[in-house]
Order: structure tokens, then sequence, then C-alpha cells
């Protein structure tokens, strides 16, 4: 009698855990707090890849939540100094070569960000794959080494969001996009990105290595690669100040 | 020769009446003659002027440039092929280009323009640049300065001496951004560039756009622009054409040579409506003619003249009339195309400035090549030719008993 109740309990339980098919929201949920901190310093190299060329830029950045952020350019040398602010919806260039504060206007937030396959917009828009979507998992699936949920996103209906659908590859084991697929209202595939090589940093774990390939660009990627990311260090919103673009270091 | 004889006395015997028609002949010439030459001769300035200063007569690019014109298709050209294409018999001059965009700011002013990158010294055996300056310098080969048409000097305030910023687009992704000093101000004959060009030294820009050795494109004047197809050919067996795109202006100045179409198709509009008037101003003149020697006619072929000897003398007599018309004519024409083709026509005040907003320099020069008159005397000897009809029929239906009792 004691066994059979065991046998009864242990298939209930089994069965509640059949039941029990993991929420897509909380998925996606999961994958972001990975993502977000509350501050992040991070130096990154992008490398953009075209048919005939293909150039380095290295890059700091410090951000907080997702009004703040500041990139400094590193390498090239020519470009060394350079310097990117975002304040809220606001995104301004510093030029140290001629000595010029450019506010960045809306005619050229759809072009390229120093030439890679991001645009100013990217740098500037935020839109949280938490709040700003519906989810829906459509089922699990294999991605390179990883097992992981196939999440489809549907942006919400008054959401300020560029994209008609997003496709994620979230990693069953660590809750890590390993890749995004971003589609326009019209059902074609914009931009596909592959996460590469994920790493700990503190308590998180990220993809090191991202590939930006826009689809309609056959031989054309942009690819990040983390060299250091430290989050959650004290930053303070006063730091994210016109002068201290011409400051940093 | 008694044809010619008797021909040439009626004309004379009536010297009023011959002379009307002898004048209407005159001004149709006259009046088509000046007016193609003003038309020919303004487009064929503005198309000069563009192509000299621009465009070239010929360009050479980067396949793909002339669709996408972004800095990330530049060129490099090696100088051995650009020493074969100097040497092709129809070739004048080359001068390499880097044309590209660019904001150019002041501390308060910011305007997008034109920058070239120009080998001074190329450049100026094309276009005559250094001529153009009219405040400051011209550049030096390795120059680190700047000139900028005189419009847009005006507009920024800028004055040789002064510093000004440019942002542009670097090859490859690069960052453009640098300081230029103002070396000089030169007015250029197009409005339209003298109110956005910038030039720079080939290797100032260079660095601009971190592109050492790149170039937009090579443009080539030619000595003849008569031989454009010719040299076209010529230029293309000398340069890898799987590389490069070979341009003439006919491709490249498109936009100006349909202007010129319309615009000349208007001025065609027009002189039909003149060869209207000045047609019937002849056919008047011979319906008198044919209506006032009905009698002699008639009285002609009475007394046993055959009417086709008749209607012989008659077309001698046109057409002596009608040649004497157009050599007045030309006599009349020539120097005064001439004299306005070596002094043109400056405009001033309103007209000036009207011309000026569609992109033309304010100066009027007439087109002093052959074809004008020869197209124009064909044109006016066939209306003529079509209006001696009238007098000819005249003749061979004349009713003989009918018209000597008048």
């Amino acid at each position: 009698m004691k066994k059979l109740l065991i046998v009864i309990c242990f298939a209930a339980m089994a069965m509640a855990a059949k039941s029990q098919e993991p929420d897509a929201t909380e998925i996606v949920k999961k994958a972001d707090a990975n993502l977000r901190g509350n501050s992040l310093y991070s130096e990154m190299k992008m490398t953009i890849v075209r048919p005939t060329w293909k150039r380095e830029v290295g890059f700091k950045s410090w951000s907080k939540g997702d009004d703040y952020a500041l990139i400094l350019i590193t390498a090239p040398a020519k470009d060394k100094g350079q310097a990117f602010l975002k304040r809220q919806k606001d995104l301004w260039n510093w030029q140290p070569t001629i000595d010029r504060m450019i506010k960045m206007s809306s005619s050229v937030m759809g072009q390229s960000w120093m030439g890679s396959d991001f645009t100013n917009d990217d740098l500037v828009k935020q839109s949280s794959a938490v709040n700003d979507y519906t989810h829906a998992l459509e089922k699990t699936e294999q991605v390179r080494e990883y097992d992981c949920y196939k999440v489809v996103l549907i942006p919400k209906e008054n959401a300020a969001v560029v994209w008609g659908k997003v496709i994620m590859w979230i990693s069953k084991a660590d809750y890590v996009e390993v890749k995004s697929e971003f589609y326009d209202e019209e059902g074609k595939l914009i931009n596909t990105i592959d996460g590469y090589d994920i790493q700990s940093y503190g308590s998180r774990k990220l993809p090191s290595r991202m590939e930006v390939i826009p689809a309609d660009k056959p031989n054309q990627k942009t690819v990040m690669t983390v060299i250091r990311n430290d989050f959650d260090i004290p930053m303070d919103e006063s730091f994210f100040s016109q002068q201290n673009m011409k400051a940093a270091k | 020769m008694t044809i010619i004889k008797y021909s040439w006395r009626n004309i004379w015997r009536n010297r009023r009446r011959s002379i009307i028609t002898i004048a209407s002949v005159f001004f149709a010439v006259f009046f088509c003659v000046l007016m193609l030459s003003f038309s020919n001769g303004v487009w064929n300035h503005v198309i000069d002027q563009t192509l000299r200063t621009q465009s070239g007569h010929v360009q050479i690019h980067l396949k793909g440039y002339w669709k996408d014109q972004v800095t990330d298709n530049f060129m490099e050209m090696d100088p051995a092929t650009i020493a074969a294409i100097e040497n092709i018999g129809e070739v004048a001059y080359t001068s390499p280009r880097l044309e590209t965009f660019a904001l150019a700011s002041t501390e308060k002013i910011t305007k997008p323009c034109a920058l070239a990158g120009i080998d001074p010294v190329r450049e100026n055996r094309m276009s005559s640049l250094a001529s153009h300056v009219v405040d400051g310098k011209y550049l030096t080969p390795n120059d680190d300065g700047i000139l900028v048409g005189k419009t847009l000097s005006e507009y920024m305030h800028l004055s040789v001496g002064d510093t000004l910023a440019l942002i542009g687009q670097g090859y490859h992704g690069a960052n453009a951004a640098a300081l230029f000093p103002v070396k000089g101000v030169v007015q250029l004959p197009i409005p339209e560039m003298d109110s956005r060009f910038i030039y720079a030294s080939l290797p100032k820009a260079q660095e601009f756009i971190s592109f050492p050795d790149g170039e937009s494109g090579l443009l080539i004047t030619l000595k003849n622009e008569r031989k454009l197809d010719d040299a076209v050919n010529r230029i293309r067996e000398k340069v890898d054409t799987s590389r490069y795109e070979i341009l003439p202006w006919t491709v490249t100045m498109d936009k100006l040579l349909n202007q010129a179409s319309s615009d000349k198709a208007f001025s065609h509009i027009i002189m039909f409506i003149l060869y209207v008037i000045v047609g019937f101003g002849i056919l008047s003149t011979f319906i008198m003619l044919a209506n006032e020697r009905r009698h002699e006619f008639a009285l002609l072929v009475s007394l046993g003249m055959r009417r086709g000897r008749l209607v012989k003398s008659l077309l001698v007599e046109l057409t002596a009339m009608t040649f004497l018309g157009v050599l007045a004519a030309v006599l009349v024409t020539v120097p005064i195309v001439l004299y306005f083709h070596y002094h043109p026509i400056a405009l001033t005040g309103n007209l000036a400035d009207t011309m000026l907003q569609y992109g033309m320099e304010g100066v009027l020069p007439m087109d002093s090549s052959p074809m004008v008159w020869i197209s124009q005397i064909c044109i006016i000897v066939v209306i003529t030719c079509i209006m001696a009809i009238y007098p000819v029929r005249k003749i061979l239906n004349l009713e003989i008993d009918k018209a000597i009792k008048q």
C-alpha cells in the first residue's frame, strides 16, 4: 500500500511536470534578465565585413538602464576620441578632429552607425522584449549545439516597435538568446542575429560574440566581440553629459 | 542664256514687286538664322561651360559608381593607364577628381556642399580654375587649404584665412571630419556650382575620406567634341573595362541634355510659326506676281512661246530673286552673329537673376557654326520652291483667250 502511494505520488508529480509547459513570457523574462542590469561597462570590438573589405572598430561603452549610454571609439587611430551620447531619445556625436558636438537629427537616424549594419536608430530605440511584445512558445529546436525554446514575439498594438515579428531561440540551459530573427510588417526577414561563445559575466551568461546579418545583402555582416563586460558597477546619471563625452577615456 | 537674260530683265521691269519678293526672302532667312544661332549659342555655351568645369567630355569610374555614387565605389587608377589615355590623339586633358558630399559648418551656419578633390595643375589646364579666383590664392598640389565658391562664401560669411569644418562619409565606413583653412574664393560660371562647390587638393581630400590614392573618377576633355564616339572607343581599348566604366557626357549630363533638347524643341515650335509666316509672305508676292502678269503670259503664249519655256524663265526669275534675298541675308547676318559670338550680350538686372535661377549664366552668345546658315537657307529655299508651284500652275493652266482680253 505504501509502495503504491509512492508510485502514485511519483506519477502525479511526473504528470504535473509534463503539463507544466514552460511559459513563453517567463522564458523571455529570464533571457532579458540575463541581458539587462542596472548599469554596464563594456569594451567591444566591432568587425564590419563587406564583400570586398573588412574594418575593425574598437569602443568602450557605459550604460545605465535604457535611457543613458555613452560610447567612446578607441580604434582605428583616425576615429579615436569620437564619442556618442544617448540621453532618452536624443543622440549626440562628439567629433574631436573638428571640435564639434553634433546633435543627430531624425534625418540621419536611419543611416549606418560607423559604417556597420547597425543604424543610429538602433542605438537609441530600445524596445523591451518583455513589455512590448506578446509571446508564444512555438516548439523546442536545436540551434547549433544548443537545445532551445523557439519563441515568437508579436509587438503589442501600441508599442513603438519597428518590427512586425521577432523570433528568438533561447537556450534551455542558460536562458541565453543564441539566435534572433527580425521581420518587417510584411513578414519579410530583415536581420538575423547569431550569438556565439556563451560566457559568464558575474552571475549572468551572455554570448561573447554576436553576428548581425542583414538578409538582403549577401556576404555582409557585422560582428561584435565582447572583450569585457562589467555589470552593475555604480554609475551616476551625471556621468552621461556632453562634458564627459569630451573627457571620457 | 537668253532665258537668263530675259529673266534678269523681267526682274527689274517691275522693281518694286521684285524688291518685295526679295525682301520677304531676306527677312525669312534673317530672322530664322538669328533665332537659331541664338538658341544654339546659349545652349552650347551652357553645355561647354558645364563640360569644362564639371563633367568633362568623358568620365571613367569604377564599375557601378554611376548608379550608386557613394565613397565605397571610389576607384584607384594606376598612372600608366592615365598616361596611356593622355596619349590618345583625341584627348586634350585629363583631370582626376574626388567628388563627395560633405556638410560644411562654421560656428553658426551649416550647409550641405560638394567637395571636389582636384589635382590643381591638371584641373587648371582643363577648366582654368585659377583664373576664377577672386580672392586669396589658388591651390598648390599638396595644399591643406580649400577654395570655396563665391556665393557659398557669402552665404557662410567666409573669407580667406577662416576655417571651415567638413563632415562627410569616409571610405569603407571611416569617419570623415576635418578642419580646412579657406585659401581662396572662386567665382564659378555655373551658379549651381558657385553656391555649393568646395575645392581641395587631391591628397587632402583623400586624407579626409581615408582613402589614399582614391578618386571618384577621371574626367577627360577632348580636343574636338564632335569626335566623342571615336574617343570613347579608343579610351575603351586602353582601360580594363571589366573594372572601370567609361561614360560619355551624353550619359553623365543627360539631365542637361534633356533640358537643352526640351528648350530647343520649344524654339523649334516658334521657328515653325516663323516659317509659316514667311512662307505665306513669299506666297503672297508670288500670287501678286502671277496675277499681275496674266495678260503678259497670255500674250507671250499666243505669240508662240511654248509654255514650258515660259515656266523655265519664270523659275529662273524666282530662283534669282530667292538667291538675292538669301545673299543679302547672309551678308547682313554674318557680321551680326560673329559680333555677338565674340561679344556675347551680358544680361543685367532682373533678367540676369531669372537666368541664374534656371542655372544659366546671364550671358547670351551666338552660335556661328556654318550649319546655322546652311540649315536655314535650305529650309527657306524648300519653302520658296513649294510656293513657286502656284505661279507655275497658273502658267500651265492659263486660259489664253480669257487672259488676253483683260
